[in-house]
């Protein structure tokens, strides 16, 4: 509140009234606590504005820190259903104006006012005679009850107030004012409380009282008999909670020496004991109620406090230990005796899990790192370790996401964690996920403004060096943490020979050093023996130009002879050798194989196809044959064929040394192919759907008169043909002798050219009229624009119809 | 429409049967229903094969391990995924785009992330189990163990003679 907002206020409750307001909660705070000004005058409500008949469409009140001087005689607030004034003043006159005013009230709540000595709720109109809820916080005070016959529930806390006054209403007084309630909670206090409680005479039954529940702190050898009176009293009890706050340390034994008494609780069904802490006062409370109530069914020790957190009473949160068996057994003990009718007892804790000798070790460790308990302090319950709970197999997927040497890491968070990570079923070791690839990119991209400055030349010299010895060292640390986390695991898996879970894939990314031969081998071995199915090995031969070993690495093939390995569906390599001997007979599940940066030779392809009965997939990037790097037999020769093939999808991609291309696949659906314009010999493809063919460095026409001449003969079923080619600065117009034999399924072509802003595009018709049942087509043509001569393109009208065409996109 | 007879209403009930389109009827765990398209039902694998089985279609299908604010959750992923077949770019840019919303949304309240995973388990739904799965692994990916367990609230608990194990694990050959 500040003083001059008292007026814009004002105006503001003007216009809503004026407008109907329902509502009305204006909260204003004097203090704030960093403010050193005198604090503003509390704001004043404005009563001008609800006198002769107006406001009355105001139904909800509630104000906090404002003043609201009621004069005798005023005559608002009628339609009042629900007031609620918090730190306000408020005097006797005022209350008994208002309650007289407002006949619709049903809701009526004062906090932390002042200024009243007797209130009084008085009123023959009223509609909060038909009172239900009574809800009372403060010190004890004396009541007044003259007509409430509908009262259910009562609440009553006496806050902190060691007079022995509120014990005494209650075993006295308190039935007789509230006969009727079916529902009652009690918090007051008696820590060592002087006088004994003992009530002269038994009070008058509560009839309907169902449950009751009891908040009291008290010195751990006060007496609590009084509790088994109010129990008495209460004929039809159900429920009964009860929580006493002690002082635990100092219990004297022996003292509690409670009269026997034939009182029976025939309808108490449920107990629950709260902060439960074996003292004598409530074990012997326990049995009492375990000798008298016949129909108990439950009788619950807890911990944990009832309201922890309000709202969540059902989850007992408990700071410190468990139950301990011993624990438990004492209490089963200390009970048994009393327990004539057979009750169930339960021992509530916090966890199932965890009830080992242990747990004080644990206890210690977690005093060593109280991070987490200092943040769940701080937070409350929102900060709670949700993620342990989930189920192991989710556990697994979450860790399945993350590289070998991560997930390893997680066992360290915890005992849930601990043996987690051995049954994720990929394994990932990767040299690049180390120093995350962005990172490093971040670092080049802040540089390279300095880089392409020429002003900045001097500087470039200095920087260049910094980052060539920072990207040095990241890579030597890289190397460092690869191989220790690779050398890591194989000792692990060495030293637990029990862990037999199975390994679905491995995926390795490195450059290739001559030390990781043996551990890869090791690796690759123990990814077979436990039945790898995707096994994808990812090396490098060079870094920033150099290499770190002499030979690229060997994929080991004696893994997978004599029906060994036949778990593997997949199987990717890259800068790799693969020399498959004639005879070898491994593989034979393979449905995936993909070749990249590798020496193939006519052997090994034909070896392979000949074993591979089941390969769907197969791709071939940047390979290479003889006289390359590596020595070996050439393979200009590409030859796949064989009628029993279930091959559906091949690729070949710049293997610039195959001239040759031949291929007999019954079953293939997709065909691509990548590099210099080759001879192709297809046999029998007859269910191939999809093409896509792309011609680099292929200005000799050859293409050209191959896609309009023979194309069509050998993929005469197609249904998509994408094509990518250059014909720029072409010598010889293309002009095929016939029309080429028509693509009859054909629905879809994609043409990228590149050409010369003058070359003649007349062969694109041609491919068009050969197409009889083309629906989309897309065309894209990369010439040099700034050349282009007037005139030039000219064609014949020709009377083709494109019958099925739908979709043109230049 | 309600004047029409009810032959004629069968009629138009199997044939939306047949085109796929008919509505599922899904309860919570406190007993709120919930009615979604079939395609959109389908990318449960658990309610696909309920459904193939030919159960109880017109029932609906209690889920009896979901509460009603995971499963409007799941609802609203499972009805971008499942009535919407992307096929231009721009389609599927706009699921992706959906898709790195939704787990945004959930990354921030991690206990209900955690709800929805479950529900994507037990429901087996196989696309927001990866996504909330990954959005998890992300978090972990790059902390130490201490900045884990500070993420997680997870509590360490291990005893000296744990940590010996995992040392010994890790040195010896």
């Amino acid at each position: 509140m500040e003083d001059c907002y008292a007026k814009l206020i004002d105006k503001l409750i003007s216009i809503a009234i004026c407008r109907g307001v329902e509502h009305l909660n204006l909260e204003t705070y004097l203090y704030s606590a960093n403010d050193q000004r005198p604090s503003p005058a509390p704001y004043k409500f404005p009563l001008s504005l609800f006198a002769d008949g107006k406001g009355l469409s105001v139904t909800k009140l509630i104000l906090a820190e404002c003043t609201l001087s009621i004069p005798v005689g005023f005559a608002g607030f009628k339609s009042l259903v629900e007031l609620s004034f918090t730190e306000m003043h408020i005097s006797e006159d005022m209350i008994q104006t208002l309650i007289e005013n407002c006949p619709n009230l049903e809701c009526f709540r004062l906090r932390l006012c002042s200024g009243a000595r007797h209130l009084k709720i008085a009123s023959p109109h009223l509609q909060l005679r038909e009172i239900m809820q009574f809800t009372y916080r403060g010190p004890c005070i004396s009541m007044v009850l003259s007509s409430v016959p509908l009262m259910e529930h009562a609440c009553l806390d006496y806050e902190g107030r060691r007079d022995g006054e509120s014990v005494k209403y209650i075993l006295g007084k308190l039935s007789q004012d509230f006969s009727l309630l079916t529902s009652l909670s009690i918090v007051l206090n008696t820590y060592r409380l002087k006088n004994p409680v003992i009530p002269e005479v038994v009070p008058t039954p509560f009839k309907n009282l169902k449950s009751l529940t009891l908040g009291a702190i008290m010195h751990c050898n006060d007496d609590i008999g009084w509790v088994t009176m109010l129990l008495e009293v209460a004929p039809v009890l159900e429920s009964f909670q009860i929580e006493l706050l002690t002082n635990e340390k100092r219990e004297h034994p022996g003292g509690v020496l409670w009269e026997p008494s034939d009182n029976a609780h025939r309808h108490l069904r449920q107990v629950k004991f709260y902060r439960f802490r074996m003292r004598q006062a409530d074990v012997a409370l326990a049995g009492l109620l375990l000798a008298r109530a016949p129909l108990l069914q439950t009788m619950t020790f807890s911990r944990g406090s009832v309201h922890r957190s309000p709202g969540q009473t059902a989850q007992y949160v408990e700071a410190a230990a468990d139950w301990t068996a011993e624990q438990r057994s004492a209490i089963t003990r200390r009970l048994e005796t009393c327990n004539a009718f057979g009750a169930r007892l339960e021992f509530r804790r916090k966890r199932k899990r965890g009830l080992g000798k242990a747990a004080g070790a644990r206890k210690r460790a977690r005093e060593q790192h109280p991070g987490v308990a200092k943040l769940r302090k701080q937070h409350g319950s929102t900060f709670e370790d949700r993620i342990s709970e989930l189920p192991d197999d989710l556990l697994i997927t979450i860790l399945g996401h993350l590289d070998t040497r991560s997930s390893a890491a997680t066992s360290v968070l915890s005992r849930r964690w601990q043996h987690l990570w051995k049954s994720v079923p990929k394994l990932r070791f990767s040299q690049h996920d180390i120093v995350p690839q962005t990172e490093l990119s971040r670092f080049l991209r802040a540089h390279e403004y300095v880089f392409f400055k020429p002003s900045l030349c001097s500087w470039k010299r200095r920087v260049r060096v910094n980052l060539d010895r920072r990207i040095r060292l990241t890579d030597m640390y890289r190397t460092r943490i690869f191989s220790s986390s690779l050398t890591g695991f194989l000792h692990k898996s060495n030293a637990g020979d029990k862990n037999n879970t199975k390994i679905s894939s491995l995926f390795l990314s490195c450059t290739m050093e001559d030390r990781y031969v043996n551990l890869v081998d090791k690796l690759v071995s123990i990814a077979v023996c436990r039945g790898v199915e995707d096994l994808n090995l990812t090396t490098s031969f060079y870094y920033d130009g150099q290499r770190r070993s002499t030979t690229p690495y060997e994929f080991p093939l004696s893994l997978f002879t004599d029906g060994k390995g036949l778990s593997l569906t997949e199987l990717k390599l890259c800068e790799c050798t693969l020399n498959i001997p004639i005879g070898f007979d491994g593989f034979k599940s393979l449905v995936k194989l993909s070749l990249t940066r590798m020496p193939i030779s006519e052997d090994m392809i034909h070896t392979l196809f000949e074993n591979c009965l089941k390969l769907e997939c197969f791709h071939l990037n940047h390979c290479w044959g003889a006289n390359h790097l590596f020595a070996g037999p050439g393979a200009n020769h590409l030859k796949i064929a064989s009628h029993d093939l279930q091959l559906r999808d091949i690729m070949v991609n710049s293997c610039e040394q195959i001239t040759h291309m031949e291929l007999v696949a019954p079953k293939l659906q997709q065909f691509r192919y990548r590099g210099p314009s080759i001879s192709m010999m297809l046999g029998s493809v007859p269910s191939i759907e999809h093409a896509c063919l792309h011609y680099e460095d292929s200005r000799d026409g050859e293409s050209v008169k191959y896609i309009l001449g023979k194309l069509s003969q050998d993929f005469p079923l197609l249904t998509s043909l994408s094509i990518d080619f250059d014909t720029y600065e072409l010598k010889n117009p293309v002009i095929p002798g016939g029309l080429p034999t028509a693509f009859k399924n054909l629905r879809s072509l994609m043409l990228r050219v590149t050409m010369h802003s003058n070359d003649d595009l007349a062969w694109a018709t041609m491919l068009l009229e050969v197409a009889p049942a083309l629906e989309s087509f897309q065309i894209e043509l990369i010439s040099n624009k700034k050349r282009e001569h007037p005139g030039g393109v000219l064609w014949e009208p020709s009377d083709f119809e494109h019958h099925r065409l739908r979709q043109v996109k230049f | 429409m309600a004047s029409g007879s009810g032959a004629a209403a069968a009629a138009a009930d199997a044939e939306e049967k047949e085109s796929g389109s008919r509505m599922i009827t899904l309860t919570s765990n406190e007993g709120k229903a919930f009615v979604v398209t079939e395609a959109s039902a389908r990318q449960s694998a658990t309610i696909r094969s309920m459904v193939d089985d030919g159960g109880c279609v017109d029932k609906g299908f209690p889920l009896p391990n979901v509460d009603s604010k995971t499963l409007a959750r799941v609802i609203q992923y499972s009805d971008e995924h499942g009535n919407k077949e992307p096929h231009t770019v721009d389609e599927r840019a706009a699921l992706a785009k959906f898709d790195r919303d939704f787990i945004a949304e959930l990354d921030a309240d991690k206990a209900f992330l955690y709800d929805v995973t479950m529900a994507a388990n037990y429901l087996h739904i196989q696309g927001l189990l990866a996504l909330t799965t990954q959005c998890v692994a992300d978090t972990i990916k790059g902390k130490t163990p201490e900045e884990i367990r500070t993420a997680f609230g997870i509590e360490y608990d291990l005893t000296a003679q744990d940590e010996k194990e995992i040392k010994e694990e890790d040195t010896h050959a």
